[in-house]
């Protein structure tokens, strides 16, 4: 909360500062849109996440050790404080680049790993990869409906905090009915 | 093969000592069981043998060598560990879970190979669950998941395991069959093997030996036969008993109806 409401500000300076002709650019960044990005932008971001999401993949078994307590992963030999570090690390990298260019679309993150888990397990050496598809087919989908709804594009990030919102007032529910079962 | 562990002093930051001056030693193929009233430093003993908390003074070594700064990874090759109330967090599979025991094995950017999956296996089979392989962790019971988190340490292959409280939540029938277990790997496969218990007849029913721990001091070491008797109990838990012997064994009723069942 305190951490948004800073940097909340400071995209606020950002936008107070811009020339008025380049504002709407802004707009769309933080609605979340594909409509400003191009070839160019897209080798960069392939790039960025690649780096980021390969040592992921890789990593993944891990997670299910480190999704124990601490304690009983520093038992079963993993250094769950170091991995705990590269795991944000390479994450951040992946989404950091994937952010600049779309801007900011919420809930996807949140909503398709759960609804995945809820599909095929915890199990995180299917659950990564399958996430990941997920993720992008979902965002094909919003981007599609974005798209063709209206006569102009409506910015995607709408669409997942349409679907997205709800989600998330049902997950509660569902989760005391165990919704980590498969 | 031996545990080593000599003169070993821990606090927390700021705060007083737990342990003061624990020294044992653990041979190979015996169950040594530790027993000691609650606070008495009997987990802190068991976190600063597994290196997650550190010791200020004293040595653990293994084989002997000297393993106080040794990492997590090769730690693990050497001490397994089943811990007291676990708290499943997603619906893992029971063989993933006991997979999980081969993580010191598994590199950072790897996954469990066809040796992991063996000893995985092989660990459900020397247990008797295999026909719990596929189902959910959380919808088993009790017993079963002892039994689970047993066959996991296994799978670590390390020649020492140290169990907390194995039997806490368990049912009398599940209390028999996990310490039978526990003996049988220990005799069967030359593991030397800690464990912490509460009841002083379990102690001296399942241990080879027994380590009597109060306010973070030995207060006695020795097979059960030396070890169990009136004064040491009155001392310990401050509760009149009167020992006698069946088959062998040492076995402790409280004096209720007496006078003074509770001396101190």
């Amino acid at each position: 909360m305190i951490v948004s409401a800073f940097f909340t500000s400071l995209v606020s300076i950002v936008k107070f500062l811009v020339d008025p002709h380049k504002l709407q650019g802004i707009v769309f960044w933080l609605m979340g849109s594909f409509s400003l990005s191009d070839w160019r932008s897209f080798r960069v971001v392939l790039t960025g996440v690649i780096f980021g999401i390969l040592p992921l993949m890789l990593m993944r078994w891990r997670l299910n050790v480190m999704s124990l307590s601490e304690e009983e992963a520093l038992a079963l030999g993993v250094n769950a404080k170091r991995d705990r570090i590269l795991f944000i690390l390479f994450s951040t990298l992946a989404v950091a680049v994937a952010t600049s260019v779309c801007g900011i679309i919420g809930w996807v993150g949140l909503m398709v790993p759960h609804l995945v888990r809820m599909m095929v397990g915890p199990d995180h050496r299917t659950l990564l990869p399958l996430s990941l598809f997920g993720g992008a087919a979902f965002m094909i989908t919003a981007d599609t409906v974005s798209r063709t709804l209206t006569a102009f594009d409506i910015p995607v990030g709408i669409i997942t905090a349409i679907t997205g919102a709800p989600f998330f007032v049902y997950l509660p529910k569902k989760n005391k009915e165990e919704v980590w079962e498969r | 093969m031996m545990l080593e562990v000599s003169d070993i002093f821990f606090r927390h930051a700021m705060g007083d000592d737990i342990l003061k001056g624990i020294s044992f030693s653990a041979r190979k193929g015996e169950v040594t069981v530790i027993l000691g009233p609650n606070g008495s430093g009997k987990s802190t003993l068991f976190k600063c043998i597994l290196g997650i908390w550190k010791p200020y003074r004293g040595r653990v070594k293994a084989d002997g060598r000297d393993i106080t700064s040794l990492p997590f990874r090769e730690r693990a090759k050497r001490f397994s560990y089943v811990p007291q109330g676990h708290e499943p967090s997603f619906p893992y599979k029971v063989l993933e879970v006991v997979l999980m025991g081969r993580a010191a094995y598994i590199g950072l950017f790897s996954t469990p190979g066809p040796r992991d999956y063996e000893e995985a296996e092989r660990a459900l089979f020397l247990l008797g669950i295999e026909h719990l392989r596929d189902r959910p962790y959380t919808r088993i019971s009790g017993g079963e998941r002892q039994m689970v988190l047993l066959a996991r340490a296994l799978a670590q292959g390390a020649p020492y395991m140290l169990l907390d409280e194995p039997t806490s939540h368990l049912d009398f029938r599940n209390q028999v069959l996990v310490l039978s277990k526990v003996r049988e790997l220990a005799q069967g496969k030359g593991i030397s093997v800690l464990l912490t218990l509460h009841d002083p007849n379990l102690a001296s029913l399942f241990g080879d030996r027994i380590l009597v721990l109060n306010g973070g001091k030995v207060i006695k070491d020795g097979p059960p036969e030396e070890v169990i008797d009136e004064e040491l109990i009155e001392d310990v838990y401050g509760v009149r008993v009167s020992v006698s012997r069946v088959n062998g064994k040492r076995l402790v009723m409280p004096m209720l109806g007496s006078d003074e069942l509770y001396p101190l």
